[in-house]
């Protein structure tokens, strides 16, 4: 019946045909046009084949490569260039400096001399000097006699690559009269070129020329790409031939070592890293390696990682808390439960606190949230990150949370933890807080978080800090100005302005109270006579108390020098209590000659003879 | 019925010419995926032009991988490159995806790596999709930089198009996208460069490139680059991007080996803080001790003379990332000055970041600071592997040594890992020549684990012998901190009076610490008075301090007349040095009775 009724309607069915394929035919026009127009583009259409192809303006021959350079002026040759692809740019150079002389060539050098953000001068000039290197390399190297930098370094790089390729021993024997951080470059670029030459000779040339380590490093880069069949033959290969200790290591080798591992883990999984592991306890190569590798692997699959860990046996406490930490980064809970269901009591409680510390660097707010959910002996260490890296992110939320907290006690210790840490980041905008929150005040905090914040404001802008310090009243008990956190913090960066800034102080209890620390940095700073100096017009207890404290590090970092001053102390029993700090530094015998060590025992009483 | 029919007949025409057409289009996009004779023909002609055919000529893509790898093996790198420009020129996508697979047939990865570029720019700007895929199905270390070429030539043509492709990849093609993108289209403003690179969720890369380019720009004027460089920065050195950090230092080397030493003021007035001084000359120093002694010579005695300390951080902070870098820097810049003091830095940086790699190589160093950098050495390790150290402590010759880094040790150990830490200790304590027993320091540790653990182990410790005390009130003690009532329990268990005592007055303390108050006063009252005389000599100070109402309230009964007397004598000390006195004078005149 059906066919019947196509038959007696053939105008509607070729009307439909007629439709159906334009239509059909304009999608696919649409497609083929605007969605995958390559199709379309190996026709004389082409965009870069056109930029390639275009024909000079004057119409000649371009076949006629002799008189290609000569008649090119150099804005001419950088418009024709400008326009190219970076791989047609590329080729072009050839094209028109192929056969040019060496005059032109040296001229082309010299006019693209390159300017601010021209990189088409500095293209323009490395294919230049790269074909110069090839008929006269020394004539190369000196028209880059006065280049310097990383410049330089790529220009004689370029050269030697085409210089060793022709004649090497010359070229070996030109670098070996080049300085030091050019014999590098010498070396780079003879590597680059000579990858024909086996591997041993290369090494030699390297070592000739003042760079071993550039040609292991290259052997090490060069052999991160071959295939490896057999990963524990060549895993036993490498050690053999790197070494059983990572110090010795260079970081193209251990990544081929990584490599090897990660092939080896891949075809044979666990037992790969078994093997591996046999030989990874203290500080070896193969600890080193695993703990890489295990950083791939939680990359991809944390709670993998975790498996393979515990299958392979490689569950260290070192390990585990590699893993639990990029895993809190990405996922705290369960990093934090992954922790939790560690069997070993040793490693449990420490990654648990790893993976609380890890999770509050990514995501505080979630951390603050899940809080109360956490074990007991957990939460107040999650309270305390969680608060010093909310504020880090977003302070206003931090501060939405602490006019939240309604206990006075909590609401205390958790605004110094927010504000130690905003102060270590921020500490203008912690001052302001401090300055304007009425809650600090309620809390009686204002003179604590004024040290902190001062202290570290003090960092950056001391004078600020100072006057800020000032307007602030003195402590009640001690009259102490908070201008002494100021001045003590900055005397660690900046003991000069520091003791400038003591004539600021407000009273001499003030000013004795930076004295230490000044003493501490004056020593550190080879100054130690003006210790001396600092406490002259202190009554003789401050002096007593601050000798007795100063000498504490000076005889600990320094005991040669306090050894020459001992006679400046003004008493003997200051002069006694300093030998001993002397006595007990772990650097005694070796900074103290025989003779100083047998002149220091008329300070000691014989129980400390021991120790020199 | 009549309309009926004729939709029916227009619709079924309707499909079937969509299909006829359908079918035409994907016979024709097989036939050119096959085919594809004219693709690169515009190379063929471009590089005819350039003449770049002629170093290749003879030999056919259809040469053996052996034969077209030791074709191009015998040339020059610049003769190489215009060999496989004429070699990859006019072939079609087929032969080009072939090359590809061919390359991988080599032996030499050079060759490999640079014809299989010269295949993907050629490839990029006509069917860069595609050329995706073929990428995609190298060894994925090597997408990387192939990645970078497609786009360099693909964002050159199309940037649109490459830029909305770039943001469907997946890192770290993703990254290579934008580094093609940014190397290739310099010609944009800055402005727009960035704001693809924003588009592309990797904004450093485009402050990283513009510093590399800078500096490989080859101009000469180091200032100036300098400058430019750090008029782009906010905030110290040591926030920087790496690539950034590389970019600085190189200009700064650069500048520094031209003009002197002049120069190293105005590098350091960029980054007036001490910790990016210390960064920024560690860096220069690690190539330049080598490369130019005199100039790093120079930079040193600068530093010291000008700030000491920093010179000294230079060294801890090289030794954190290579401790033997460090420790032969500090021993030439100790050379003829300071008592070691460098190299002393340098082990105690090189301790922190690595202990065990600096004991191990402890021999190697010079003579007298062998011992030191062992010692410091297991020094740091109790914190990071304390269950190593015993082990390696018995390499210490000097028992004064040896001990001092035990006794260090066990408590660090304890709080890392009870179990192992006390079986050591307990191990170590049936040596009756040792003075100072190990297992009672840890005790408290054990009980914060587990109390009555400790409780059992503390009981079979001997006891101290100046004071016959048992370690097992270490253990109530801290066990009262979380239990106070089970700490009282154990009191029983106490092995003699001074112990018992000893137990009492730490729950005493604990109980302050609660404020109750009352249990304070009453937990003594069955033990014989002269114990108790003792213990309130330890909790009365205090307690007059800080409740001294309270105190004052009960004194009537309290227990015995020297109790009272300690008691008021605390009592007056407490009055007479505060701000508020809290005695009226009758209760002053009724205590300096009793303290007569």
């Amino acid at each position: 019946m059906a066919t019947n009724k196509f038959k007696q309607r053939p105008t509607q069915l070729i009307l439909g045909l007629i439709v159906g394929s334009i239509l059909a035919g304009v999608l696919a026009s649409v497609y083929l046009v605007f969605v995958e127009p390559s199709f379309f583009s190996s026709g004389v259409d082409q965009p870069l084949p056109n930029q390639l192809l275009e024909p000079d303006s004057n119409g000649i021959d371009e076949h006629d490569e002799t008189t290609e350079m000569s008649r090119l002026s150099n804005s001419e040759l950088r418009d024709r260039l400008r326009e190219k692809t970076p791989y047609a740019r590329s080729l072009d150079f050839y094209a028109i400096l192929g056969d040019a002389t060496l005059a032109q060539l040296t001229e082309v050098f010299q006019t693209n001399v390159p300017a601010a953000a021209d990189d088409l001068s500095k293209d323009i000039q490395a294919a230049a000097i790269q074909l110069i290197a090839g008929s006269d390399p020394q004539y190369a190297m000196s028209l880059i006699a006065t280049t310097s930098g990383e410049h330089r370094n790529v220009q004689v790089s370029t050269i030697f690559e085409e210089w060793s390729f022709d004649n090497l021993e010359e070229a070996v024997e030109y670098g070996m009269t080049l300085r030091k951080a050019d014999r590098l470059a010498v070396v780079n670029g003879i590597l680059n070129s000579r990858f024909d030459l086996p591997f041993a000779e290369l090494r030699t040339i390297a070592l000739r020329l003042g760079h071993e380590t550039a040609a292991v490093d290259w052997s090490a880069r060069r052999r991160l790409n071959e295939e490896i069949e057999n990963p524990p033959e060549v895993w036993a290969e490498l050690i053999a031939e790197f070494g059983d200790t990572p110090d010795t290591l260079s970081d193209h080798q251990i990544n081929l070592l990584v490599h090897v591992a990660e092939t080896w883990f891949k075809k044979q999984g666990a037992e790969a890293i078994q093997a591996i592991n046999r030989n990874a306890s203290g500080h070896t190569t193969n600890a080193l390696v695993i703990e890489r590798l295990f950083d791939l692997v939680v990359k991809e699959d944390p709670e993998k990682a975790m498996e393979l860990a515990r299958e392979a046996h490689a569950d260290s406490r070192k390990i585990l808390t590699r893993i639990i930490e990029q895993w809190a980064l990405i996922d705290g809970w369960a990093a934090f439960k992954a922790a939790s269901a560690i069997k070993d009591l040793y490693s449990r409680n420490p990654i648990q606190q790893d993976a609380i510390r890890a999770w509050s660097k990514t995501d505080p707010a979630s951390l603050l949230a899940a809080k109360d959910q956490l074990p007991k002996e957990f939460q107040s260490l999650a309270y305390n990150v969680a608060i010093q890296n909310l504020v880090r992110l977003d302070p206003e939320k931090a501060i939405v949370h602490i006019n939240g907290i309604t206990d006075t006690h909590t609401k205390s210790w958790v605004t110094q933890v927010m504000v130690g840490s905003w102060a270590e980041y921020d500490p203008h905008a912690a001052l302001q807080w401090i300055l304007s929150d009425p809650s600090v005040e309620e809390l009686h905090l204002k003179p604590r978080l004024h040290s902190v914040v001062l202290g570290k404001l003090a960092q950056n802008d001391p004078n600020y800090a100072l006057d800020i310090a000032l307007d602030q009243p003195p402590d009640v008990r001690t009259d102490i100005g908070v201008e002494s956190v100021v001045i003590s913090a900055l005397a660690a960066r900046d003991v000069d302005e520091a003791l400038s800034m003591l004539a600021h102080s407000r009273n001499q209890v003030t000013r004795e109270a930076t004295y230490l620390s000044i003493g501490h940095a004056l020593r550190a700073a080879g100054r130690s006579d003006e210790i001396f100096d600092l406490v002259k017009d202190s009554s003789e207890e401050v002096q007593s108390q601050f000798f007795n404290s100063v000498t504490g590090w000076w005889g600990w970092y320094e005991p040669n020098d306090l050894f020459e001053k001992l006679e400046k102390f003004p008493s003997d029993e200051l002069r006694s209590e300093a030998a001993v700090n002397i006595a007990l530094s772990p650097a005694v015998r070796f900074s103290l000659t025989e003779v100083q060590r047998e002149a220091l025992k008329k300070y000691l009483s014989e129980y400390y003879w021991q120790f020199l | 019925m009549e309309k009926t029919a004729l939709s029916a007949s227009f619709a079924v025409g309707l499909i079937l010419g969509a299909i006829t057409i359908c079918i035409v289009t994907v016979i024709f996009l097989l036939v050119r995926q096959q085919d594809g004779s004219d693709f690169g023909a515009q190379f063929d002609r471009t590089l005819n032009g350039t003449n770049l055919n002629r170093t290749s000529d003879g030999l056919s893509s259809r040469e053996s991988a052996a034969g077209i790898e030791s074709h191009f093996m015998a040339m020059s790198p610049q003769q190489r490159t215009l060999s496989l420009a004429g070699f990859v020129s006019g072939r079609n996508k087929r032969e080009l995806q072939g090359l590809l697979t061919t390359a991988e047939e080599f032996d030499i990865q050079e060759i490999r790596d640079e014809l299989q570029d010269a295949v993907i720019r050629v490839l990029a700007v006509s069917s860069p999709r595609q050329v995706l895929k073929d990428v995609s199905s190298l060894p994925s270390n090597r997408q990387y930089s192939l990645v970078v070429a497609v786009f360099q030539e693909w964002s050159f043509v199309d940037l649109d198009r490459a830029v909305a492709v770039a943001k469907q990849l997946e890192e770290p093609l993703k990254q290579a996208a934008l580094e093609g993108i940014l190397t290739s289209r310099k010609d944009l403003e800055d402005s727009y460069r960035l704001n693809l690179a924003n588009e592309l969720q990797n904004e450093q890369m485009f402050h990283d490139l513009a510093a590399r380019d800078l500096v490989n720009s080859g101009i000469d004027d180091h200032a100036d680059t300098w400058n430019q460089l750090v008029s782009k920065v906010d905030g110290g050195f040591n926030s920087l991007s790496a690539a950034y950090q590389d970019a600085l230092v190189s200009v700064a080397k650069a500048w520094v080996s031209q003009d002197g030493l002049s120069v190293i003021t105005a590098i350091n007035s960029a980054f007036p803080e001490r910790k990016d001084r210390v960064r920024i000359t560690q860096l220069l120093l690690s190539t330049l001790v080598s490369e130019d002694e005199e100039l790093a010579g120079d930079i040193v005695e600068k530093l010291r003379l000008e700030d000491r300390e920093a010179l000294l951080q230079v060294v801890q902070t090289w030794a954190q990332d290579d401790g033997w870098a460090a420790y032969r820097a500090a021993w030439w810049m100790d050379q003829g000055t300071d008592h070691m003091r460098m190299q002393r830095a340098a082990i105690e940086g090189w301790a922190r970041s690595n202990p065990l790699s600096l004991f191990r190589n402890a021999n190697e160093l010079t003579e007298p600071l062998a011992d030191f950098s062992r010692t410091t050495a297991l020094l740091e390790m109790r914190f990071t592997s304390p269950k190593s150290v015993p082990a390696l402590a018995e390499q210490i010759e000097d028992p004064y040594t040896r001990n001092l880094i035990l006794d260090n040790l066990i408590v660090h150990w304890a709080e890392r890992d009870l179990t192992s830490a006390l079986r050591w200790a307990l191990e170590q304590d049936q040596d009756p020549s040792r003075e100072i027993q190990y297992t009672p320091r840890i005790l408290p540790i054990a009980a914060r684990e587990s109390p009555t653990q400790a409780l059992t182990i503390a009981l079979e410790v001997p006891l101290r012998e100046d004071d016959e005390v048992g370690p097992e009130a270490k253990v109530l003690a801290m066990w009262a901190t979380t239990d106070v009532d089970a700490a009282l329990d154990s009191i029983p268990q106490m092995r003699n009076q001074n112990t018992r005592m000893r137990a009492f007055k730490s729950i005493g303390i604990e109980l302050m610490n609660q404020q109750d108050y009352g249990r304070v006063l009453a937990l003594v009252e069955t033990e014989p008075i002269k114990d108790q005389l003792n213990y309130f000599e330890a909790v009365a100070p205090r307690f007059a301090r800080e409740n001294p109402r309270f105190l004052i309230e009960m004194f009537d009964s309290l227990p015995s007349e020297s109790i009272k007397r300690l008691c008021s004598e605390f009592l007056l000390k407490s009055n007479s040095g505060t701000d508020n006195p809290f005695l009226t004078d009758d209760e002053v005149r009724k205590f300096e009775q009793f303290s007569r």
